[in-house]
């Protein structure tokens, strides 16, 4: 029977499906009886849960276009420049 | 007629990234910026999570796609380009990190707010909850953003690339150049210090 120490270094692995079937039998099974582990592997999950509902962000249409700018611009200077150290770390256009 | 003149080739079929990195090596600029297209929101939203900031996440996302086209000529396709793209955009982030923490020393605070400029939230809106549910959602957003500014940069470009990217321990384990054993370590850590954070939130 698995600990809960065990369990609780081992959680993430579980969750992400990368244990073995019987290492995964065993902590179903403690899962089951440990209200505690229970509670936290149930945590974990709804952690990641938030993560996939509340994390796409969009790219603002005006820094596409300014990237897109920036980029032509690095394509029409003179390949020798390419290695050279920028001028600026603030490459971004202010509007 | 006009319709046919139009440079469709790259639209009508999708090309594998392969193909693309290939014409952009190639000095096809077209090719380059349907890479960017394809990536942009992903690097976008790396950017985004690693700083908490948006004028900085957009400044990182040009600095990232930058340096991409200065050195997609020696990319020989080791790993895959998204791959040498996230460990491009994780390394804008940090540097950004370790110059922002040596001008202060303040870490962010529980208390403080995302920094927007407009005071919105930046998700995809969903049409289909009411006013309550989405405040709620907002909420949850932001909590989850000050739990992961939070972190340690080292378990946050983990967390980020792996739960909230999508990538495999392997991908980020290339793109961070970290074992996997370290990718593992790193992420439970992380998980572990953010479900402390985000308890409320979580047993709500």
């Amino acid at each position: 029977m698995i600990s809960c120490y065990k369990l609780s270094l081992i959680i993430s692995e579980f969750i992400d499906g990368e244990l073995s079937t019987d290492v995964c039998y065993d902590i179903r099974e403690h899962i089951t009886y440990c209200p505690d582990c229970r509670r936290e592997h149930e945590q974990f999950v709804k952690l990641l849960t938030f993560f996939h509902c509340h994390c796409t962000l969009r790219v603002p249409v005006e820094v596409h276009t300014e990237l897109m700018e920036l980029i032509q611009e690095e394509f029409n200077k003179p390949s020798e420049k390419l290695n050279k150290p920028r001028k600026s770390t603030k490459i971004r256009k202010k509007i | 007629m006009q319709e046919l003149n139009k440079p469709t080739t790259l639209k009508a079929l999708p090309l594998a990234d392969s193909e693309l990195v290939k014409r952009a090596q190639r000095g096809n600029t077209a090719a380059f910026e349907e890479l960017v297209k394809r990536y942009e929101p992903k690097v976008y939203n790396i950017a985004y999570r690693m700083l908490s900031n948006e004028e900085e996440a957009k400044d990182a996302l040009q600095d990232t796609f930058i340096r991409a086209f200065r050195f997609i000529k020696k990319f020989q396709g080791g790993s895959s380009f998204y791959t040498w793209l996230y460990r491009i955009t994780t390394n804008v982030c940090l540097t950004r990190l370790k110059r922002r923490k040596s001008k202060e020393s303040v870490t962010v605070s529980l208390d403080e707010p995302i920094q927007n400029d407009d005071d919105t939230v930046r998700e995809l809106p969903d049409e289909t909850h009411g006013p309550e549910i989405l405040f709620k959602r907002r909420q949850t957003q932001q909590a989850i953003q000050n739990a992961i500014s939070e972190l340690p940069s080292d378990y946050r470009s983990v967390v980020v690339l792996r739960d909230l990217q999508g990538l495999s321990n392997r991908e980020v384990g290339k793109a961070l150049q970290l074992s996997i054993a370290a990718v593992k370590s790193r992420l439970h850590r992380g998980r572990v210090f953010l479900r402390k954070r985000l308890s409320k939130y979580i047993e709500a």
